[in-house]
């Protein structure tokens, strides 16, 4: 009787980590938000409500950016985590900035959720959450910062 | 009947309204799509009391207010072209440097589009009132050009005093002179004797040239602008554990008549600038020790750390006119938790210490800001509550 229950408990856990294992709900809001499919990388960006450094907000969008000239961005998705209180000033990130992707109201602190530096301007995952790069996007390592992108999405 | 009508009738109209202990209304403030409170980086009161001028860092508006129903009348934003306010003041880069601050107008002979805008992104930081005049630090970006051939750009940021009039008229832009040494931040200014203290920084070149010796924290400058000297370095403990170079340090500045009262945000002392004096704050002074003494730059990025290694944070200074008041959050330690608590510590013009009062956790009382209303005497808060939104209110502390 113990023999089975433990070897429920292992087909469950197998199955869990199988789909994706056990991913903060913040990452499966996210997911569902962008779209984001099995074999797709999820780019976060970690952006505050106006009012920063213009270098935060331009560097990890010169980023993409030049990510496009290099590599194909189908099979990536990319979302602005935006630090906020309510979904309303959500509205002040639209209007301030020319944001052409994925808008995602961050309330809880996702960075730290999802295991991020605070320091990290731009993070890359996979579909399960797996963390594979972070960057702090400073402008002094553009080039570095640049190839190690292309390196884990292509 | 009547009677049971009656108190029916007043219990709702008792319910339309939420007193706080005070016994005064909250007032909601008024947003809209557009005009949006993020983060209230302070606010004034008129002096008839009549209107709330809201400065917010986050959705860069200064936001005047009819107190009474808590309306908008008037919203600003930094206009793009607060950038020539430097080319008009300055023409040369400090230091000889070979390039030259450049209008707009310049910058679209050879960029058409104005690409550069996109760059240009003004703050406002602090809101202030004087003469009926509505005062405005803020931080100004400038383009600048190759002396040679104008195509080599480069932005920098620059403090910018903005004057404008009762309904937000711009009147004036007076940018701070930066010299070799001595870079403005638009942080925090206050007026004496017709002058002008402000913050200002040097930490990046020191850092860079990893020079340990001092810092320049506040500088003097004339009505107009024009740097006059240094006043203030950061007290020897940013120096020693070096906390001062790897983290900005936002004075909060307040004219005390005579003197000028300013606070560092971790550092728990109230100090003077004309007398020197440095005083340390009641029962919680050496609080920050040990942040002080085991320092280093890993806890910067460990924010979890640099915060219990610094449990005092200073988030406000203001006075009544006859006692100084400081704001302060200091992260409590129980049962495996940890919460911030709101203090409000109240001292003469002199630094003498009168009381302190305890404003409860910081999350659920929501104050994000206090001021001094001087024609209700009493206090106001701004409070934001994810439900409700932002609100603002009198109340009365210290048994007043």
């Amino acid at each position: 009787m113990n023999l089975r229950i433990v070897l429920f408990i292992w087909i469950l856990v197998s199955a869990i980590i199988s789909i994706g294992g056990i991913v903060p709900n913040s990452f499966v809001e996210i997911r569902q938000l962008t779209n984001l499919n099995t074999g797709q990388k999820l780019i976060v960006t970690f952006q505050e409500v106006g009012g920063n450094c213009v270098k935060c907000y331009d560097v990890p969008v010169a980023l993409i950016e030049s990510l496009k000239a290099r590599i194909e961005l189908s099979n990536i998705k990319i979302v602005a985590a935006v630090k906020c209180n309510r979904d309303i000033e959500l509205n002040v990130f639209k209007k301030q900035y020319d944001w052409n992707y994925y808008i995602y109201a961050d309330k809880k602190n996702l960075a730290k959720q999802l295991g991020v530096k605070p320091i990290s301007g731009l993070a890359v995952f996979d579909y399960s959450g797996k963390l594979l790069l972070e960057l702090e996007a400073k402008k002094g390592v553009f080039a570095e910062d640049i190839d190690k992108l292309e390196n884990v999405l292509k | 009947m009547k009677i049971v009508l009656s108190l029916v009738i007043l219990f709702l109209w008792s319910c339309t309204y939420e007193m706080n202990s005070g016994g005064y209304d909250k007032i909601l403030l008024q947003e809209t799509e557009t005009i949006i409170l993020a983060n209230t980086n302070n606010a004034v009161i008129s002096d008839d009391g009549r209107y709330l001028f809201v400065c917010d860092s986050k959705s860069n508006q200064i936001i005047k207010y009819e107190i009474k129903t808590g309306k908008i009348i008037k919203v600003i934003s930094p206009d793009l072209s607060l950038s020539d306010s430097i080319c008009f003041h300055y023409r040369d880069y400090p230091n000889n440097y070979p390039m030259l601050y450049v209008s707009l107008e310049d910058i679209s002979k050879t960029d058409p589009e104005l690409s550069i805008a996109n760059h240009l992104r003004h703050q406002f930081r602090k809101v202030y009132i004087r003469n009926q005049k509505i005062f405005v630090f803020a931080l100004v970006y400038a383009p600048a050009v190759d002396k040679e051939n104008y195509l080599n750009k480069r932005i920098t940021n620059h403090a910018v005093l903005l004057e404008y009039d009762e309904s937000l008229k711009l009147l004036d832009a007076k940018p701070f002179e930066n010299t070799f040494d001595t870079h403005a931040m638009s942080f925090d200014c206050v007026e004496i004797d017709g002058e002008i203290i402000a913050t200002c920084s040097d930490f990046v070149r020191q850092f860079q040239n990893n020079i340990y010796d001092s810092l320049i924290i506040l500088s003097r400058y004339s009505g107009d602008g024009q740097f006059v000297d240094k006043q203030v370095y950061l007290p020897e403990v940013y120096l020693k554990s070096k906390v001062g170079y790897l983290s900005s340090q936002n004075v909060h500045l307040l004219s005390t008549g005579d003197d000028v009262c300013y606070i560092y945000p971790t550092y728990p002392y109230l100090n003077f600038l004309k007398t020197q004096k440095s005083i340390p704050l009641n029962g919680i002074s050496d609080l920050n020790n040990v942040g002080f003494e085991k320092f280093n730059p890993e806890m910067e990025i460990d924010l979890d750390k640099y915060e219990r290694a610094f449990p005092i944070s200073l988030n406000g200074l203001f006075s009544d006119g006859k006692n100084i008041y400081v704001n302060i959050l200091q992260l409590v330690f129980e049962n495996n938790e940890t919460f911030r608590t709101g203090i409000l510590q109240k001292y003469d013009l002199e630094g003498n210490f009168i009381a302190s009062i305890e404003l409860g956790d910081y999350k659920e009382n929501k104050i994000k800001y206090i001021g001094y209303a001087m024609k209700k005497d009493c206090f106001y808060l701004i409070k934001m509550d994810s439900q409700i939104g932002w609100t603002f209110e009198y109340v009365n502390y210290f048994n007043e």
